[in-house]
């Protein structure tokens, strides 16, 4: 997998777009990981709470908000890192130009779905601000807030895949 | 002919999701099936019971079944039921029911979805694991599992503990002594097994398992041929006492086969106790309504007015 | 929508998607999308942000992320490679040893574990590397982690089964006894059979290979020939395994939670060792971060596309064909293991449930199914979703952490064991009791 087109995942380019992008998604994924210690921190605390019965009362709902910290915050880095699984069999066998052809198809193609999911992210947490809705917990935590963590990270992955786009439109002769 | 969609969280056999299905059975017949109505139990769709207002308001499903604490969140007016000792048992919310569904519709018309008829589950009651709760002070050091910030606070006032839980994790968690007891009514500890683990029952009644809400979307109503809407009105009318009659009976042998059958200790607190408790309370329910605006301390008003608390 | 056009833009969709190469996550994504668009409109759509945040938002899925980091910090801090020295002085006489090992570390773990995922991850990180190093085939290493795993929803505690158990509201506790036998009977069948196989071509395993192939030179410096002494080794990790298991036990965590202590017990176990230092943590933390991200991606993408095809009738259309045939009861049950074959080789499971118990369930009743056995069948046969291509949480958990191998080799490493679990669900069919008998026995 030396040839450039096949590494979708991480915009390798040297352009002001790429950088940055790299930079949003290395950030956002040092977050994912503080997040998961928060998820130990979290569980071992309640732990050991209840040993002297006692609970933190928002155990399962902030772990539940760690969990999508974790996965929307770590979705650019992960792709760039190459995490995301891909059948290559087939792709692998392809020749160069139809290969190059492959990857501008899927990832347009995955440009497009993913900028459906920003916008009805988008529209989720918009209905939760304009509506006021809260968790049903102890907390009743403001449900746009730990919802705005899909929205940011879906928004980092779409950075990345416009900056691998533009980074080749660039480079088209 | 029209489809709607019907959104259940409860599982494909559970008694409520076969008691919609009889609605949705009763409809297409009465419209000689111009009305179809699919019922959706838990995990065919991917909403939570706490997102139905949104879900029927957007069109996503034409109707969907709202259980009062699970919406709190959303409209908080119509889960005041939940507040503990204010609403007790179903005769007290047939009392105060005209009022509260007429508070809940003037917030649920905000967002274009109104009541088609409302249910109620049973008695929410204290189950538990261990050495039965025979007065207040048999609280202390207890930990129950809580849904809510209300039974939070309402756990605090026994002296118990509270602990949260997901659903799932109840029986290892009670079976293992993670918690020692939670709250809900005997028509669930039957109806998922949780017998199996339970060897006490304190019948304070917290409080009414309801109203369930049957939202639906208005425009989807509105929609319909002036025929079909009176027939669904007519089966919706007689539906949702029969619903809750049904549900009440459930509960008496669901209690009785707790005690006879599995050995469940049943303790009922006197009177004092709960007037105790609901003494407790007060201050918190006065709180929870100042928080949420002034529909709800208005609601608070006519229920403690017409329940004489 | 004709249920024709939606199952051409579901097979050609997916197909086409996943053979150019697409990601597979958003391959399923983007399918259920164009699904969902075709059958409801821009309203459809709407729905698609409530499966992506309620999919990941949630506390039973944290002990993905836990037990995978539990995984990665034994691994990275080299617990691991004082772990399988004990081992393999204790199952060296094994032929296929480790392979051996892998199942019975596997069946250990699921009863930490109550996931398939994350069993093989905690396995997976932990033998790959050493497997490779001892020049074991890799298919053979792939197949037993990735089938391996799997018994983390067999062997209790299972969130496929509590999941299951609360939607059909049978009793989650019998649920875990009922599958404790069946889990334990698979085990067996995969050590057996993999005996089978080292014993037809011992080049498999390393016993089988001359000295010189190995590299000598290198086994030494690597301290091939551990002594008794380093049997010892395998004792903190058995101990980390008693206190994970014994939180469940004693009450002192639930199965989610199980996953905390796990992480707490590995970062103890690499200081002991004296592997503890700041690369090792934030390596474990962000592998760790991008395998669930990976996971929980294509949780998000067959969820997707699994709620449309619930909204464009397409479960249930199929589901109410099945019931027109009008078959005998073990007809039936056959004609039901194929649909699950089938769907698990493009759903992952939990989707699978959602999608077809609605209408299947009540019809598994009329037959008179028990519930319970129904449920280890469904079960098994989740697992073996799991390791069919091209949608296999277990094969991409074993790939992704497989460094580098290509996919195909983990596909088809795990492809015999698909054959050994329709083996158990013919056992089971045969002896109920398998899974009966337990929760009978416990029960009165
Ligand atoms: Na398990
Ligand atoms: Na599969």
């Amino acid at each position: 997998m030396t040839d450039d087109a096949s590494e979708p995942g991480g915009p390798r380019g040297t352009g002001r777009l790429a950088r940055a992008a790299a930079a949003l998604s290395d950030v956002f994924g040092a977050l994912a990981g503080v997040a998961l210690a928060g998820i130990v921190v979290i569980v071992c605390t309640e732990i050991v709470l209840r040993l002297f019965r006692h609970s933190l009362l928002v155990t399962d709902e902030m772990g539940a908000y760690l969990n999508a910290a974790v996965v929307f915050l770590g979705l650019a880095y992960s792709l760039r890192h190459g995490a995301f699984i891909r059948m290559e069999f087939v792709y692998d066998r392809l020749s160069r130009p139809v290969r190059r052809l492959a990857t501008w198809c899927f990832v347009l193609i995955t440009t497009v779905f993913v900028a459906a999911l920003v916008y009805v992210a988008w529209k989720h947490v918009q209905y939760a601000y304009v509506q006021d809705t809260r968790a049903i917990s102890v907390l009743a935590t403001p449900e746009w807030i730990p919802q705005s963590l899909m929205l940011l990270g879906l928004a980092a992955l779409l950075v990345q895949l416009v900056a691998f786009i533009w980074e080749r439109v660039r480079h088209v002769p | 002919e029209t489809t709607w969609d019907l959104y259940a969280f409860t599982g494909v056999t559970h008694p409520i999701t076969v008691r919609y299905q009889m609605f949705a059975d009763e409809v297409a017949q009465a419209t000689n099936g111009e009305l179809k109505i699919i019922v959706r139990p838990a995990g065919e769709l991917p909403f939570k019971a706490t997102e139905v207002v949104k879900a029927t308001s957007s069109g996503q499903v034409q109707l969907a079944a709202a259980y009062q604490g699970f919406i709190s969140g959303a409209v908080p007016v119509a889960s005041i039921t939940s507040l503990p000792f204010l609403v007790q048992n179903a005769d007290q919310l047939e009392q105060i029911a005209p009022k509260l569904i007429a508070a809940a519709d003037a917030e649920f018309g905000k967002q274009g979805v109104r009541t088609l008829f409302w249910h109620t589950w049973p008695v929410q009651n204290i189950f538990g694991r261990g050495e039965p709760i025979r007065s207040l002070a048999d609280f202390k050091g207890r930990k129950i599992r809580s849904t809510d910030g209300k039974q939070a606070e309402m756990l605090k006032q026994l002296g118990a503990s509270s602990i949260s839980l997901t659903t799932a994790e109840v029986p290892v968690a009670v079976e293992r002594g993670v918690a020692d007891g939670y709250i809900t009514a005997a028509f669930n500890v039957v109806g998922a097994k949780w017998q199996e683990f339970t060897d006490w029952a304190w019948l304070c009644e917290v409080h009414i398992g309801g109203p369930s809400y049957l939202l639906m979307n208005i425009d989807a109503y509105n929609a319909l041929p002036d025929d079909v809407r009176a027939k669904l009105d007519e089966v919706a009318k007689s539906f949702g006492p029969k619903f809750r009659a049904l549900n009440l009976a459930d509960e008496k042998t669901a209690l009785e086969s707790l005690e006879k059958e599995h050995g469940v200790t049943m303790v009922k607190p006197s009177d004092a106790e709960i007037a105790e408790l609901i003494d407790r309370m007060t201050p918190y329910w006065e709180t929870w309504a100042t928080q949420n605006g002034d529909a709800a301390v208005k609601l608070l008003a006519e229920v403690r007015s017409e329940l004489g608390k | 929508m004709s249920l024709d056009l939606l199952v051409a833009v579901l097979i050609g969709g997916l197909a086409f998607l996943l053979l150019i190469g697409q990601w597979t996550a958003f391959a399923l994504g983007t399918t259920g999308v164009v699904i969902l668009y075709l059958s409801k409109g821009v309203i459809g759509l709407e729905a698609l942000s409530s499966v992506v945040w309620n999919n990941t938002a949630s506390y039973i899925l944290v002990a993905v992320p836990l037990f995978l980091l539990m995984g990665d910090l034994i691994l990275r801090s080299g617990v691991s490679g004082y772990f399988y020295r004990g081992v393999v002085v204790l199952l060296r006489w094994l032929p296929g040893g480790l392979l051996h090992a892998n199942i019975m570390s596997c069946a250990i773990f699921s009863a930490v574990s109550g996931s398939s995922v994350a069993t093989a991850a905690t396995v997976g990180t932990v033998a790959i590397p050493e497997m490779t190093r001892r020049q074991y085939a890799p298919r053979m290493i792939f197949g037993s982690l990735a089938a391996g795993g799997t018994l983390g929803i067999l062997i209790p505690p299972s969130i496929v089964m509590i999941l299951y158990g609360a939607l059909v509201e049978e009793s989650i506790a019998q649920l875990f006894m009922a599958g404790l036998i069946p889990g334990l009977t698979l085990a067996g069948i995969f050590m057996a059979y993999i005996a089978v196989r080292i014993a037809l071509n011992p080049a498999l395993a390393p016993e089988g290979k001359a000295r010189e192939d190995i590299g000598q030179e290198e086994a030494e410096e690597a301290g091939e020939e551990p002594g008794w002494r380093d049997a010892l080794h395998v004792l903190p990790i058995f101990a980390l395994l008693a206190v994970v298991l014994g939180s469940i036990y004693a009450g002192i965590a639930t199965p989610t939670e199980a996953g905390g202590i796990g992480v707490a017990g590995a970062l103890l176990l690499a200081a002991g060792y004296r592997g503890l230092n700041w690369e090792v943590l934030r390596g474990s933390l962000m592998s760790a971060v991008r395998t669930t991200c990976m996971v929980v991606f294509i949780i998000v993408g067959a969820q997707i596309l699994a709620t449309a095809l619930t909204y464009s009738g397409a479960s249930r259309a199929i589901s109410e064909w099945v019931l027109a045939l009008g078959l005998s009861k073990w007809m039936f049950f056959a004609m039901l293991v194929l649909l699950y074959v089938g769907l698990g080789f493009f759903v992952d499971g939990l989707s699978m449930i959602y999608m077809t118990l609605p209408v299947l369930l009540p019809l598994v009743r009329t037959f008179g199914f028990d519930l319970v056995w129904f449920g280890v069948v469904l079960t098994i046969l989740i697992e073996l979703g799991q390791i069919t291509p091209p949608v296999g949480l277990n094969l991409f958990t074993i790939h992704g952490i497989s460094g580098g191998s290509r996919f195909s080799e983990v596909v088809r490493g795990a492809a015999p064991y698909v054959a050994l679990m329709l083996a158990m669900i013919l056992l089971l069919v045969l002896f109920p009791g398998l899974a009966l008998w337990l929760p009978a026995t416990m029960m009165n």
